[in-house]
């Protein structure tokens, strides 16, 4: 179960694992409480059934006869499966629900994000999450950070736990040449307050300062985009950052990179990291989620205090040297190729579906 | 025939108000009660000697905290003369500290029986330390037959306990269907769910709480109310705030009387994680109700999974909200159950059945 098909690292995940564990023996079907989107296609293509629901996103939350109508909606379909697994707020909630209604074995949520994020702050939300998590046996986390917010912040939180990192298909990236001279640094991701961006401008004025040639790139659209390129203007870097904008494939960026930058805020488990890494570059990252378990501190790049502009810029001062950032790259590249692959993702998820609660 | 029947107290409890309600009810021409109250006796005191049962004290302290080793011993001396003189030819002991001292007095007084109960699990009769285990053991020696309240107390004391007697017998409680009406709630509306008990982690209040929001979740129209107060008064307040079901959770605290909130309710629930007997569970029978209880401990004894109610897995939230979906859905046949309920306390749990079964034993030494 999914919310959408639509462009989410949720939803691309679901769409790429989907076809891996079929071919690790599991019969498989998706429902999309809203299936209309560009992803349905793919999974099409891969043979993969798709459903949908008749539940329209625009009244989500606020009509109570329309909720229960979509569980029992999905709770038809779920007595066909043994297992019904959830990803996203609005399926874990339904999903889960209608998991538990039709009785089925396995009821597994997701987690993917800090639990802050997750859904707006509202006592509906909590309710409905908490009395939902009841219907379900069993979590799986993006991350050990995700699962271990989850069950600080959700007293009803099923006990059966455990984490399935995402994964990136490493054969799809070309490492990053790297240049000599200058630090080229990127950063992935929509221009909004969660990502951080304005943090990685402040910490790339105080490199420049250090008499260090840096520039950025800022790959991603999003409703922060006028108050950074004031503060670009502000500092004078007008010529140092570029907005690219959104990209669909952002490996050409990647690949003309130096350094992978992750100012964010908040994270669950960052794709836009496991790419980076696949494109061999080393990384800074704030502490934030999972970034501290993709990024060995020291080996492949930094992990550093969010909203820190003064720590990320003595931490990117660290990396100035090209054959130091060739061989975090290196690592980061055959780390992602050992522990962070899409068959390591299948492999996990299908020993978890394998295994008996 | 003289019986001694020796208490810790007399204070307001379970096994206090069997007693002091079951006792009068065995005086006859060839059977003799009288009660030995360690402490000097409670309210229940006079209620037993208006029933013409004498009550014995002993300068045995309300023991709160330090171990008095002179009051034991004092209170050990005072009660084998006590036995010894009142020529009784059996002691038949109650509660931790009577068994204990109790069954030493009755070999020190050459009784030729002396009778333990168990009246709950191990882990619930006292503290942890090895001391009270040892002196249990030590006392267990001294006696020659045992009392359980259920075949899941016998089983759990004769599992844990070293030198457990080799006659034993179960005697279950009894409550006086007289005293009980059948529930007489509205037939229609939501269906209304009721809990008796210590609001403590043992009872596991909460679990009733979580699955009443999944049950109502899935559109079965319920409602709980909680009778009972205790520690965990405010987790479960804050458990129903969270999952959205705080307005139909009625915390109605602690009740002298809980037969007004057993009648108003369409079945019982009992969510423990360990039981030996439930005296709640017997009353909300009395009243007619039907009852979903985990299954655990004695309650499987009382609640016949499928005639009276349904038995659940302990600790399964799932399980419970689909037995409660289960009774929602069932609204006719909830009256059918609780009758079988009634008519079972009457044939098994009744005070005269279980005063009869104590008598028997008490004459023939079987029942």
């Amino acid at each position: 179960m999914i919310d959408t098909l639509g462009i989410g690292g949720a939803e691309r995940y679901v769409t790429r694992i989907a076809p891996l564990l079929r071919v690790r023996g599991f019969e498989l079907e998706v429902c999309a409480l809203d299936a209309s989107g560009p992803l349905r296609a793919e999974l099409a293509a891969a043979g993969i059934k798709v459903h949908s629901t008749r539940y329209p996103e625009r009244t989500r939350g606020s009509n109570t006869l329309a909720l229960v109508r979509t569980v029992r909606d999905i709770a038809g379909l779920a007595r066909g499966f043994d297992a019904v697994h959830t990803y996203l707020f609005w399926s874990d909630v339904l999903g889960g629900l209608a998991g538990g209604l039709a009785r089925r074995r396995r009821v597994i949520v997701t987690r993917r994000a800090l639990h802050s994020w997750r859904h707006p702050r509202s006592r509906f939300m909590h309710a409905l999450e908490a009395v939902s998590n009841l219907a379900a046996t069993e979590v799986l986390a993006n991350s050990q950070t995700v699962l271990e917010d989850a069950a600080r912040n959700e007293p009803t939180l099923p006990r059966r736990r455990g984490v399935v990192y995402p994964g990136v298909d490493v054969a799809r990236y070309r490492p990053a040449a790297g240049h000599r001279r200058g630090l080229r640094m990127v950063v992935v991701g929509a221009l909004s307050p969660r990502k951080g961006q304005s943090t990685a401008i402040e910490a790339l004025a105080r490199v420049r300062q250090a008499g260090k040639q840096a520039s950025l790139d800022l790959v991603g659209e999003g409703p922060d985009r006028e108050a950074l390129q004031r503060q670009v203007e502000r500092l004078g870097l007008a010529t140092a950052v570029n907005f690219s904008g959104a990209q669909a494939d952002p490996r050409p960026h990647l690949e003309g990179a130096d350094l992978f930058l992750l100012p964010s805020r908040q994270e669950g488990f960052s794709n836009a990291l496991l790419e980076a890494m696949a494109s061999g570059l080393p990384a800074v990252v704030t502490d934030t989620g999972g970034n501290s378990e993709a990024i060995e501190d020291g080996c492949g790049g930094s992990v550093v205090a969010s909203e820190d502009p003064e720590a990320m810029a003595s931490a990117l001062l660290e990396w100035t040297s090209s054959e130091r950032r060739t061989e975090a790259g290196r690592r980061n590249r055959q780390r992602a190729a050992e522990r962070f692959s899409l068959d390591a993702s299948a492999e996990a998820l299908a020993s978890w579906y394998r295994s008996d609660g | 025939m003289r019986v001694l029947v020796v208490v810790s107290d007399l204070t307001i409890g379970g096994t206090q108000r069997y007693l002091a309600r079951v006792m009068p009810r065995l005086i006859s021409p060839d059977l003799e009660i009288e009660v030995c109250a360690l402490d000097g006796g409670g309210p229940l005191a006079a209620e037993l000697a208006a029933a013409g049962v004498a009550v014995h004290p002993t300068s045995f302290p309300r023991w709160t905290s330090a171990w008095r080793v002179h009051y034991v011993v004092r209170s050990l001396r005072e009660l084998s003369r006590l036995a010894r003189r009142g020529r009784f030819d059996a002691i038949h002991t109650h509660l931790y500290w009577s068994d204990t001292l109790g069954a030493i007095a009755g070999r020190l007084a050459r009784l030729a029986r002396t009778i333990v109960s168990r009246r709950s699990l191990h882990s619930f009769r006292h503290p942890n330390p090895a001391l009270y285990h040892w002196l249990e053991s030590a006392a267990n020696l001294a006696a020659g037959e045992l009392i359980a309240n259920s075949q899941a107390v016998l089983r759990d004391t004769v599992a844990r306990e070293s030198f457990v007697p080799r006659r034993r017998t179960v005697i279950y409680n009894g409550v006086e269907p007289s005293e009980y009406t059948a529930a007489r709630a509205p037939r229609g509306g939501p269906l209304r769910l009721v809990c008796v008990g210590r609001l403590a982690a043992p009872k596991n209040q909460r679990l009733a709480v979580e699955a009443l929001a999944l049950a109502r979740a899935g559109g079965c129209e319920a409602t709980l109310t909680l009778v009972g107060d205790g520690p965990d008064r405010g987790a479960i307040a804050d458990a129903a705030a969270g999952l959205g079901v705080a307005d139909v959770v009625e915390l109605a605290g602690e009740q002298d009387d809980p037969r007004l909130h057993l009648e108003a309710a369409h079945a019982f629930l009992l969510t423990s994680e360990e039981e030996g007997f439930s005296n709640a569970l017997l009353e909300a029978m009395a009243c007619a109700l039907p009852a979903i209880a985990t299954d655990t401990g004695g309650n499987p004894e009382a609640l016949v999974g499928g005639r009276g109610g349904t038995l659940v897995p302990p600790g399964d939230v799932r399980a419970l909200a689909r037995a409660i979906t289960d009774f929602g859905s069932r609204r006719s046949e909830l009256v059918e159950m609780g009758r079988f309920n009634r008519a079972r306390v009457e044939s098994e749990f009744s005070l005269n059945v279980s005063a009869r079964r104590l008598r028997d034993w008490y004459l023939n030494c079987e029942s």
